[in-house]
C-alpha cells in the first residue's frame, strides 16, 4: 500500500488512509460503516460480505499464493511436497510446532481450509495459536523452529532476519486472491462511494497492474496482476 | 578499682544539635549498689542510661564497665552484662510469654530452663492471668509489668531502667519495688534507676544522685 | 451501541457458566502471577528489610535509584527480557522466550524493586525503640532485625498483595515475552489486549470484568490488613 497509493493519491488529487489489519477485521469495521473500502484476501468470506448487502462493485485485482515455511532441518520431511493439506498431516504428526494466526484474517482462513482437507482439527501442545499478525507469526515461528503458513510477500520481505524455508509451494490450492470491495452507499450514505470506485477503477486499470507488477523486494516481486475484465 | 565497681565515669559530655545535654566529670557506681538519679525533664537521665546501656557514644569522656572502656569496646559480650527498660518501652506484637522469653532465646538458654525461669516471674509479677494474651490486649499496668519481666528475667548483673514507675497501677509498685530487692539482695545485682518518681526510690535506696541541665548537682 | 449491550450479555454468561476458554485464560494468568510475585517476595522482601536496617555510604543513592526502576515501562522490561532470552541472545539455548517461564521471569523482575521498596519504607516506620529492646535484650543483629521485620509483617503482607496487583494487570511484559500462545501463554491482559483490537467483545469484556473483580479484592485485602495492624 505505501508503494501504490501515492500514485494514485496524485491522480485523484485526494489522501487514502490505510487502515492495516486482517481481512475478518477489515470487513468488520466494513459492515459497521467505518471504512470505505476494504482490499482484503478471503473469497468465501467476501462473498457472503457481498450477499449480506454489506458490499458491492467487487473486483479481483491481484493474486500472489502462500507458502509452508518451516526449518531447514524440516524434520516433519515436507520439502518439496506439492499437496500442502498433506504436508500439514506431516506436520501435525510430527509433533514440530506449527505457528497459527488464530484471527480471522484471510490467511488463517487458508489455513483452516487445509487442516480440514488434511482431515483434522489441530490441536496439542505442537500447535500455537498466538491470535496475532503475519509479523508476530513468522518471529515465534523463527524462534521455536516450527512451521507455519504464511503469503509469500511478507515473507520475502521478512527474509533476511529468518532462518525460515519455503518447504512447500505451488500447490494450486495456496493461491491467495485479493479483491477491493466498495462499502455499500445505500447501507451507508456517508461514505465516499465516488473516490471508492476511482479506486477500485485505478487498481484494475493498466497503469495501476501495471505498477503492481512492478512492485519488487529484494528482486522479488510480490504480487501479480490478475484484473480479469468482466470477472 | 576493679570489680568492687561496676560503672566508672570520667569527664562524660555528649550534645546533641551543638547543645550540652550531659557533662559529668566524675561518677562511680559500685557493683550490687542501687542508684538513682532523680531530675525534671530533659535533665539528661535518658542519655545517661542510653549510654550505660552502651545503645550511645558518648561526645568525649570515658566509661568503665567491670573496668573494661566501654566506649572503646562496645561489643556484644559487654552489653549482655546489662539490661535496660526504656522510657517509653514497647512489646513485640506476640504473647506476653514470648515477649518474656525473648532475650532467654536470644542468649541461647536451653528451653527446658527458659520455661522454669518465665513461669517463676510470670507468677512473682502477678501475670499468671494473662500469659498468653496478646501484647495489645494488656492494660497499661499489665503491659508494664511484662516490660519489667521481660528484662528482668534476664538476670543480668546490672540493671538499668529509665521511668519504671510511669504507667505502674499503685498496686503494681511494690512488686516492681520487690523484685528490684530481690534482685539486688539474691546475686548482687546493680541497679540504676532514671526517675521523677522520689518516693519510689527513697524507697529502695539512700544513694540519690539530682541532675540538671546535664548536671549533677547533689550526689 | 446494541452491539456492546449484548456482547455485555454474552460477557456475563461466559463468565457464569465458567466457559472453558476464560477459565484457562484466567487460571494461567494466576498462576504466572503467583509464581512471579512468590519469587519476588522472596528476593524483595529480605532486600527492602536488609537496606532499611543497614547504614552505609551509598543508603541514599541507592534508596533513590530503587525508587527510580519503580518507573520502568512494563514494555522495556518484556524488551530487555526479550534481548537476553530470544535465539540470538545470550540465554537463547534455554529456549525460554515465548513460555509461562519468560513471562515469570519479566513480571519477577518488574517487581522485585517494588517489594524491596515498600519492604524498606515498611520497616523503616517500626518503632526504632523495637531495635533497641531488641539489642539491649541481647539479641544479635540478626535476630534483631528478623524481630523489626515481624513487627512489620502486616505491611510486608500488603507489600507482596502490592506485587501481585501489579502484575496479574501488566500486559507488556506477557505479551513481549509469552506471545499469546492459546491454552499456554495466553493471559487475561494478552486476550483482552488481541480480542478487542479485532472487535470480538464478548470476551474481552468477560475477562476485564475478572481483572477488575481481581483487582477489588488484592485492594480491599490489602487495606484490610493494613487497618487492622495499625
Amino acid at each position: 500500500m505505501p508503494y501504490l497509493m501515492p500514485y494514485f493519491e496524485k491522480e485523484c488529487g485526494c489522501k487514502v488512509d490505510v487502515i492495516a489489519v486482517g481481512s475478518g477485521q477489515a470487513l468488520k469495521l466494513a459492515s459497521n460503516g467505518d471504512v470505505d473500502l476494504v482490499l482484503v484476501h478471503d473469497p468465501a468470506s467476501e462473498e457472503k460480505f457481498v450477499a449480506d448487502g454489506f458490499g458491492i462493485n467487487r473486483k479481483t485485482f491481484m493474486v500472489n499464493d502462500f507458502v509452508i515455511l518451516g526449518p531447514d532441518s524440516d524434520p516433519a520431511g515436507i520439502k518439496g511436497l506439492k499437496d500442502a493439506a498433506g504436508a500439514f498431516s506431516k506436520i501435525s504428526k510430527s509433533g514440530s510446532p506449527f505457528v497459527s494466526r488464530g484471527d480471522a484474517s484471510g490467511t488463517h482462513q487458508k489455513e483452516k481450509f487445509l487442516w480440514k482437507k488434511a482431515g483434522m482439527e489441530p490441536a496439542g501442545p505442537w500447535y500455537l495459536d498466538i491470535g496475532q499478525g503475519m509479523g508476530a507469526v513468522l518471529t515465534m515461528a523463527n524462534e521455536k523452529n516450527g512451521y507455519t503458513i504464511c503469503d509469500r510477500a511478507t515473507y520475502l520481505t521478512r527474509m533476511s532476519q529468518l532462518k525460515l524455508k519455503v518447504l512447500v509451494e505451488g500447490d494450486p490450492v495456496l493461491i491467495n486472491y485479493y479483491s477491493a470491495i466498495q462499502v455499500n452507499p445505500q447501507r451507508f450514505p456517508s461514505v465516499k462511494s465516488a473516490l471508492s470506485r476511482r479506486l477500485i477503477d485505478w487498481l484494475c486499470s493498466e497503469e495501476g497492474q501495471k505498477l503492481i507488477g512492478g512492485y519488487t523486494s529484494g528482486g522479488h516481486r510480490l504480487f501479480t496482476p490478475a484484473f480479469i475484465p468482466g470477472k | 578499682m576493679s570489680m568492687a565497681s561496676a560503672y566508672r565515669i570520667r569527664s562524660l559530655t555528649h550534645s546533641f544539635d551543638g547543645r550540652v545535654v550531659l557533662d559529668i566529670p566524675m561518677l562511680d557506681i559500685s557493683s550490687g549498689q542501687i542508684c538513682a538519679f532523680v531530675g525534671p525533664n530533659g535533665c539528661g537521665k535518658t542519655t545517661l542510661l542510653s549510654i550505660l546501656a552502651l545503645l550511645l557514644q558518648p561526645v568525649s569522656g570515658s566509661v568503665f564497665l567491670y573496668g573494661v572502656d566501654a566506649v572503646r569496646h562496645r561489643d556484644r559480650e559487654l552489653r549482655k552484662k546489662v539490661t535496660l527498660v526504656h522510657q517509653k518501652p514497647v512489646l513485640f506484637s506476640t504473647t506476653v510469654r514470648t515477649n518474656i522469653a525473648y532475650g532467654l532465646h536470644a542468649a541461647g538458654v536451653p528451653a527446658r530452663e527458659i520455661r522454669r525461669r518465665v513461669r517463676a516471674i510470670i507468677e512473682e509479677t502477678r501475670l499468671t492471668n494473662v500469659a498468653d494474651a496478646l501484647s495489645r490486649k494488656l492494660s497499661g499496668g499489665e503491659a508494664q509489668r511484662v516490660v519489667l519481666a521481660r528484662a528482668l528475667v534476664l538476670e543480668t548483673p546490672i540493671v538499668l531502667l529509665d521511668e519504671p514507675t510511669n504507667s505502674l497501677d499503685d498496686a503494681s509498685r511494690p512488686i516492681l519495688r520487690d523484685l528490684l530487692l530481690k534482685a539486688n539482695r539474691t546475686r548482687g545485682a546493680t541497679i540504676v534507676i532514671a526517675t521523677h518518681d522520689t518516693n519510689f526510690v527513697s524507697s529502695l535506696t539512700e544513694r540519690i544522685v539530682r541532675l540538671e541541665g546535664g548536671k549533677i548537682t547533689d550526689a | 451501541m446494541n452491539d456492546l449491550g449484548l456482547a455485555f450479555k454474552e460477557a456475563i454468561r461466559l463468565i457464569f457458566t465458567a466457559d472453558p476458554e476464560i477459565t484457562t485464560i484466567v487460571w494461567a494468568s494466576l498462576r504466572f502471577s503467583l509464581c512471579s510475585t512468590v519469587i519476588a517476595s522472596l528476593i524483595g522482601i529480605p532486600a527492602g528489610v536488609a537496606l532499611a536496617s543497614s547504614q552505609f555510604r551509598f543508603k541514599k543513592l541507592v534508596e533513590d535509584i530503587l525508587n527510580t526502576t519503580l518507573a520502568i515501562p512494563t514494555v522495556v522490561i518484556g524488551l530487555f527480557a526479550y534481548t537476553l532470552l530470544f535465539s540470538q541472545g545470550p540465554l537463547g539455548r534455554f529456549q525460554l522466550l515465548f513460555s509461562p517461564a519468560a513471562i515469570i521471569i519479566g513480571q519477577t523482575v518488574l517487581i522485585v524493586p517494588l517489594i524491596a521498596s515498600l519492604a524498606c519504607s515498611a520497616v523503616s516506620l517500626v518503632n526504632p525503640v523495637v531495635r533497641e529492646t531488641a539489642l539491649t535484650l541481647g539479641a544479635g543483629s540478626f535476630r534483631t532485625t528478623t524481630t523489626i521485620a515481624a513487627e512489620a509483617h502486616a505491611a510486608l503482607l500488603v507489600a507482596c498483595i502490592t506485587g501481585f496487583g501489579r502484575v496479574i494487570g501488566e500486559v507488556g511484559i506477557s505479551l513481549i515475552l509469552g506471545g499469546n500462545i492459546l491454552g499456554y501463554t495466553r493471559t487475561i491482559t494478552t486476550a483482552i489486549s488481541l480480542q478487542t483490537s479485532r472487535g470480538e467483545f464478548a470476551l474481552g469484556l468477560a475477562l476485564g470484568i475478572v481483572l477488575i473483580c481481581a483487582a477489588f479484592i488484592v485492594n480491599i485485602m490489602a487495606r484490610r490488613i493494613g487497618r487492622r495492624h495499625s
